[in-house]
């Protein structure tokens, strides 16, 4: 506490001893400042209020209908509003970019005017607010005014074009993804055809046809088997007899001829005469009549006429049927083994033809959903595009408006002022301060202690009365022109803020 | 306050409207060397009591009747307190040398009052010498024109006794510088000097001999007496001394016995006054 109270001592002593250097830096450092702050060129201030405006449609429409969302336009909200296609499309509305000489000119402005706009948005109350502040109020009111509007306005055109946008590029892709499942379903049919029905029934079946041509294959080798066998006997039996034979002596031919009409006779007694055997009957008599007057063999004297062996011929053409089945059952038998091949590599298949179609069909279902999904879509663009011409969704509506205004709004030269007083008084305090940090001379007797000196005695300032008595009515003086500076100065604040209230 | 300091506040009452310089009484008959003490002495005293006490009208003097500065005058009278302390042991150390590091510090207003204050004590005389040959000043403060001094002392071989002051303030004689001069180191590193210290040190035994000397830091003046005397009072001046200075100027005062330092001027006086030295 004792500590606490030296220092303070200290201080008031500090700032005693230095009262004139403080007063007068504090005063002057005040009226430089004030000075510049009232050479400070006038600002005035527009703004703007915009309320975002929400429709009860909207939240009927919820679930049915997309609208464009407003939460991301306020996101970027200052962003796009002070854009450089908004800013230019203002100065052109308000024909403030005639006067410019170049395009280097016309950006330096557009800048500039990015920096002085100000938007405040409050996403509570649903609002923003537009504020611009230039040296002259009328530019500053129509300039606020004209970005405000240009940007709903903007706004308003974007949204709707966003969602016709929207239903156009529903449009396009639902005719693409539509293409895209016919090119699938196709795809599928084509690779469906091409595998034939065993793509459907799996292995099953086709190991069962494995199986019964195998068996057939079997059977056909053992009756081919069979049928060489017989074959063989026949060549054997064929050699053995004779291929003609003597029909008969001279002596028998006339017989013969009897016996076979004889047979005509019994045979018609049945038959027509078309029947088959009663025409060969007829055909045998025709010629052994003609062999009458025709050839006869004489062999020592004797006359025979020779005519093929019947039993010969049987044998042969027993040969030939046993020879015609072989090669019949030999075809056959390759056309199985041929297709048992064709169903061996089916089955080989069958794994990787599975695979491809549930690809086929993966990709096919992807394309249905995205189609599908977009057919729900393109129901809720139709109600969002119907909103939009009915002009029913969320929209920017101007509440307040920039208006003309007198009176300037920087620089706040109340607050100036006071700035002006705290850095006068800093400044003299400062300067105080430093020159007693610079100073270093003995201020205190601990100092005189702390150099390890006997302090005899303290002995405190003598006064002349007369002088002191100068030094008062000098002190007075002093005290009374910083005083009355100084009211000079607080009634300037006070004229101030009275200006301001009004 | 003491019998002696009444009658010296009652004459300088009686002389307040006759503020202009009086003629330098000479101290030559209190000077005048007594063998025996008791009667002696208290006739001396009464004729040092008779002398005109000299018309002082500078504010900052302690003496009787001043009423400006009753802080300072008690400092004062604390400070004479402990040099009386410091000085009565077994030796008597009578012979004290007032100086500081730089000018302005107060060495002659410490050199005076404290000559002042003891000067009003009954069992002590007091001679305060200036030594100052540079710019002197102690004549000003007690506004008093003296032809001669100590200057004139060393120079010239002038006897003591003539160039002494009675002042009338208690039992206080001064000896004035007497001019400037072009050579103080040398006239006070002389022997003459030593020779007039030796003199008045001795000549009383009750006797303090205060010496006001320049600045010791820039000047080898106090260095050189600082070697004679018994004991060295420094004055540091607030808001004037630099710490560099203070240790430059006790530097050159080593071989001197620093009593202590006297804190001048002080604008606050922090804790009310009170000091504990001890």
């Amino acid at each position: 506490m004792e500590k606490q109270a030296n220092e303070f001592s200290k201080y008031l002593k500090i700032f005693y001893r230095r009262r004139f250097l403080f007063l007068t830096v504090s005063l002057l450092v005040m009226t430089l400042a004030i000075a510049w702050c009232y050479r400070l060129p006038k600002q005035y201030q527009a703004a703007s209020t915009v309320f975002i405006e929400k429709s009860i449609i909207d939240e009927l429409v919820k679930g049915i209908a997309v609208t464009p969302s407003q939460d991301s336009h306020i996101q970027v909200l200052s962003y796009d509003m002070l854009s450089r296609d908004v800013l230019s499309k203002v100065l052109k509305e308000m024909d403030a970019d005639t006067p410019l000489a170049n395009d280097t000119a016309f950006q330096n402005l557009v800048d500039d005017l990015q920096k002085r706009t100000e938007i405040t948005i409050k996403g509570k109350e649903g609002l923003f607010i537009v504020s611009f502040k230039d040296k002259n109020p009328k530019f500053a009111q129509d300039y606020v005014n004209t970005l405000v509007r240009t940007y709903v306005e903007q706004n308003i055109a974007g949204k709707r074009e966003e969602t016709f946008g929207a239903n156009r590029f529903l449009d396009e892709q639902l005719a693409h993804f539509k293409g895209k499942l016919d090119q699938a379903e196709d795809a599928i049919i084509g690779f469906r055809k091409s595998q034939g029905v065993f793509l459907a029934n799996g292995e099953q079946p086709i190991i069962a046809d494995l199986q019964r041509y195998a068996a057939e294959v079997e059977s056909l080798t053992l009756t081919v088997e069979t049928l060489r066998a017989k074959q063989a006997r026949l060549k054997t039996q064929l050699r053995s007899v004779e291929p003609k034979v003597a029909v008969f002596s001279e002596g028998q031919k006339e017989d013969r001829i009897i016996r076979l009409e004889q047979r005509i006779g019994q045979l018609l007694l049945t038959y027509t005469e078309n029947y088959p055997e009663v025409v060969r009957l007829k055909a045998e008599i025709e010629m052994l009549k003609r062999q009458e007057g025709k050839g006869w063999e004489s062999t020592a004297g004797e006359v025979a006429m020779f005519t093929p062996n019947p039993m010969h011929q049987d044998l042969q053409q027993n040969l030939f049927d046993i020879e015609a089945e072989i090669s019949s059952l030999e075809a056959r038998r390759a056309r199985l083994l041929s297709l048992a091949e064709t169903r061996k590599r089916e089955l080989q298949e069958v794994p990787e033809n599975k695979k491809t179609l549930a690809v086929l069909e993966q990709e096919r279902d992807s394309h249905r959903r995205v189609f599908e999904q977009l057919l729900l879509r393109k129901g809720q663009t139709e109600v969002s595009k119907q909103m939009e011409i009915g002009n029913k969704t969320a929209t920017f509506r101007i509440i307040d408006p920039a208006i003309l205004t007198s009176r300037p709004v920087s620089p706040d030269m109340a607050r100036m002022i006071l700035l002006a007083i705290a850095a006068g008084l800093g400044a003299g305090a400062g300067l105080v301060l430093l020159l007693e940090n610079l100073n270093a001379s003995i201020c205190q007797v601990q100092q005189l202690r702390d150099l390890g000196l006997e302090v005899c005695a303290i002995i405190p300032s003598m006064v002349d009365p007369a002088l002191v008595a100068r030094n008062r009515r000098r002190n007075l003086l002093a005290y009374g022109v910083s005083g009355l500076y100084f009211s000079g100065i607080l009634g300037l604040l006070a004229y101030e803020v009275l200006k301001g209230m009004v | 306050m003491s019998r002696i300091e009444q009658a010296l506040e009652k004459a300088a009452r009686q002389r307040e409207h006759n503020p202009e310089f009086i003629p330098v009484p000479s101290a030559e008959a209190a000077s005048a060397p007594s063998a025996e003490r008791g009667n002696g002495h208290r006739e001396r005293d009464a004729a040092l009591l008779l002398a005109n006490p000299l018309p002082v009208s500078s504010p900052f003097l302690v003496a009787p009747g001043n009423k400006n500065n009753p802080a300072a005058a008690e400092e004062y009278r604390k400070l004479k307190s402990l040099v009386l302390r410091l000085t009565r042991g077994e030796r008597f150390l009578n012979t004290l040398l007032i100086t500081s590091a730089g000018s302005n510090e107060g060495k002659t207003l410490t050199a005076l009052n404290l000559a002042i204050v003891l000067a009003q004590e009954y069992d002590h005389s007091v001679v305060l010498i200036d030594a100052d040959l540079r710019r002197p000043s102690v004549h000003r403060y007690l506004g008093i024109k003296p032809e001669v001094g100590l200057a004139q002392c060393l120079q010239d071989h002038l006897p003591v006794a003539r160039a002494l002051v009675k002042t009338g303030l208690g039992r206080l004689v001064v000896l004035p510088a007497g001019g400037v001069v072009a050579d103080p180191v040398e006239l006070l590193s002389s022997a003459r000097m030593k020779d007039i210290l030796r003199e008045l040190k001795s000549r009383y035994p009750d006797r303090y001999v205060i010496i006001d000397t320049p600045p010791s830091a820039p000047f080898a003046d106090a260095q050189m007496l600082g070697q004679v005397v018994d004991g060295v009072l420094f004055v540091v001046r607030e808001g004037v001394a630099r710490t560099n200075d203070i240790r430059e100027g006790l530097g050159s005062l080593k071989d001197a016995n620093l009593l202590g330092v006297v804190y001048n001027d002080v604008s606050f006086t922090p804790g009310n006054g009170r000091y504990y030295y001890y």
